[in-house]
């Protein structure tokens, strides 16, 4: 695992790294402590924010834009025609995900994370294939 | 003497209650101020996905939770 320079702005590769970084990282909380809900519950937090990255790196590359906020995040779809609705709703649900395993310390199992985790990696695949043609 | 127009949430709940009715496992919605509380039996990864596409475009956001911490939702304006 690396990690970013802190003294510049986040690149699109950042984004992009970063994304792969905490599918991988997610991989190994899971894989280390499958039974225990409270480590594979944040396992889904960091699928979620690898979700975040492969968005991130798109609307960078395509539009030069920088989100402060995840409410600014959710708002890019309304913006960005070319971001397909069925992403956006998937992106909303790994969200409410995240969030119900940070602020709720919902225990997930190996399966639930398991089913986010694809959703995760597809919407990732996508956007950084998207990005990469952005630019 | 003036008299303030009362808030109402932007969010139509007659399509909202279309959408979210279908599906199963829902025990409750609740408006609360301008957030949407979705109060699910428990988590099913499928359902949950499914209830953020029947949402689709009505609503930008929701919040969610389970019975068994249904507690922890403020009270609000029961929708379904």
């Amino acid at each position: 695992m690396g990690s970013v320079s802190s003294d510049r702005e986040l690149t699109v590769e950042d984004h992009l790294r970063l994304a792969r970084e905490l599918l991988d990282l997610a991989a190994w909380g899971a894989a280390a402590r499958p039974d225990d809900g409270l480590a594979v519950g944040w396992a889904v937090t960091q699928v979620f924010y690898a979700a975040v990255h492969g968005l991130s790196a798109y609307v960078l590359a395509r539009h030069g834009v920088r989100a402060p906020a995840h409410q600014d995040r959710g708002r890019w779809f309304a913006e960005y025609p070319e971001l397909r609705k069925s992403e956006a709703w998937d992106y909303r649900g790994l969200k409410r995900a995240s969030e119900e395993s940070r602020y709720q310390g919902f225990p997930y199992t190996a399966a639930e994370y398991a089913a986010h985790r694809t959703t995760a990696e597809r919407l990732v695949a996508h956007w950084a294939a998207m990005a990469r043609k952005g630019r | 003497m003036s008299s303030a127009a009362p808030v109402l949430p932007s969010i139509d709940l007659e399509a909202v209650r279309a959408a979210l009715r279908p599906i199963p496992g829902i025990t409750e919605v609740r408006l609360v101020g301008a957030d949407l509380w979705i109060i699910r039996e428990g988590v099913d990864v499928a359902r949950d996905y499914q209830i953020s596409h029947a949402l689709g475009d009505l609503v930008e956001d929701y919040q969610i939770s389970t019975v068994a911490r249904r507690g922890m939702v403020p009270d609000g304006l029961r929708v379904l």
